[in-house]
């Protein structure tokens, strides 16, 4: 099932052109991989897809559009509350599980602003996998991540793709055994 | 819906600057004007000062939180319209701090009026256009953080100002107060959705 078609897509910042000519459909059940060098365009091809963007080259399936997660470059949460009020006002359950695997679990009553860029960004991984959505698109997820919550995180992607989900994400990081790749640079 | 409610009243509950620093602006005001001894006649005018200098201070951060954690970035890939997120905003605003600001200015201006809950009524309606025309100077304002951005908006209030003149120091109610309420619908809907445009642009 295609979830996004991408045809012809070009986009332009300022005089100069990011990418040009991009064609790729997305469809459920896989993992695809934007990668390229710094300033190829990554994150605003996640924006174009995640609709901050609009394009007429990107046709969404209407399925799919109400179900979506993003994780963009900033986390989303408000820093002077604590993790679990963070989770609480947005009425997201708090996995026990999931928190140890993401060593989080000590940090719930912490305020947001207290805990570490690697730790904020587990934390709003797991605000993506409470959401319960069937699309996640992701903007570097592996950033600021040690090698066990890599591990963890690769793991996530894995078993929701079993279950039918659908995960786009830019990684310029370790590149994803699974994964189908949308390649911006022809030296990647 | 419900999500965006649980959220905005959280957050007001769980900081509570968000509803003392109002206040405190807005009873400062105030007292500033009861210490310059100012004329009887000129209450309503100091709590419309007051309510203008405090709304527009405390609406300058109404999006600058959300727009630097990526929230709306969110928001808008996630559910597309933020009719909701303004609307609780707007809605936790109005019960924790215009309602008791509104109780403040009365209890200071006196309760003896003879169109007592009329000017009431117009004291909120007068307060809750404020907001809206203020979020939408916050709005423009959201990535340069240059609060003088929004106050492009104030000729827009021009119109209003002679309104909220006409009921509280003319005492002439009707019709002015209709026509507050036509703005009020103006600010709510128009201002809204030129907000939720901006807040788009802002966000790519």
């Amino acid at each position: 099932m295609v979830l996004y078609k991408v045809t012809n897509l070009d986009y332009e910042i300022d005089g100069r052109m990011l990418f040009s000519d991009i064609s790729f459909d997305i469809k459920a059940e896989s993992i695809y991989e934007i990668r390229g060098v710094n300033g190829s365009g990554k994150s605003t091809l996640l924006k174009i897809i995640a609709g901050l963007i609009p394009s007429d080259s990107l046709i969404p399936s209407e399925e799919f559009k109400n179900s979506v997660s993003y994780l963009g470059h900033k986390n989303g949460f408000v820093e002077e509350i604590t993790l679990r009020e963070n989770f609480n006002i947005l009425g997201l359950s708090m996995d026990k599980k999931l928190f140890e695997n993401f060593g989080l679990n000590k940090f719930k009553n912490q305020k947001f602003f207290n805990l570490s860029y690697g730790e904020k960004r587990k934390a709003a991984l797991l605000r993506v996998i409470a959401a319960n959505t069937k699309t996640w698109i992701l903007d570097e997820p592996f950033a600021g991540l040690d090698e066990e919550s890599v591990k963890a995180v690769k793991k996530i992607l894995d078993q929701h793709v079993q279950n039918h989900g659908c995960i786009i994400l830019a990684n310029h990081q370790e590149i994803l055994a699974t994964s189908n790749k949308i390649l911006l640079e022809k030296n990647v | 819906m419900f999500k965006d409610l649980r959220r905005e009243f959280g957050l007001i509950f769980l900081i509570p600057k968000n509803i003392y620093l109002p206040l405190s602006i807005f009873g400062i005001i105030f007292l500033i004007f009861f210490l310059l001894d100012f004329d009887e006649s000129l209450t309503y005018v100091s709590s419309f000062i007051a309510s203008f200098i405090t709304i527009f201070i405390i609406s300058e951060s109404t999006f600058k939180d959300d727009y630097a954690t990526g929230y709306i970035e969110q928001k808008l890939c996630e559910t597309e319209s933020l009719i909701f997120y303004l609307f609780a905003k707007y809605l936790a605003n109005l019960i924790l701090v215009y309602l008791p600001m509104t109780l403040l200015a009365f209890l200071i201006n006196g309760f003896n009026d003879n169109y007592l809950l009329e000017l009431i009524f117009a004291y909120i309606v007068m307060l809750s256009t404020l907001y809206f025309f203020f979020n939408l100077g916050s709005a423009i304002s959201i990535k340069r953080n240059n609060s003088l951005n929004a106050l492009l908006i104030i000729p827009l209030l021009i119109p209003f100002i002679i309104l909220v003149e006409e009921i509280f120091i003319a005492g002439k109610i009707m019709p002015n107060l209709n026509f507050l309420m036509a703005y009020f619908i103006f600010s709510a809907t128009f201002i809204n959705y030129a907000i939720i445009q901006i807040l788009k642009i802002q966000s790519k």
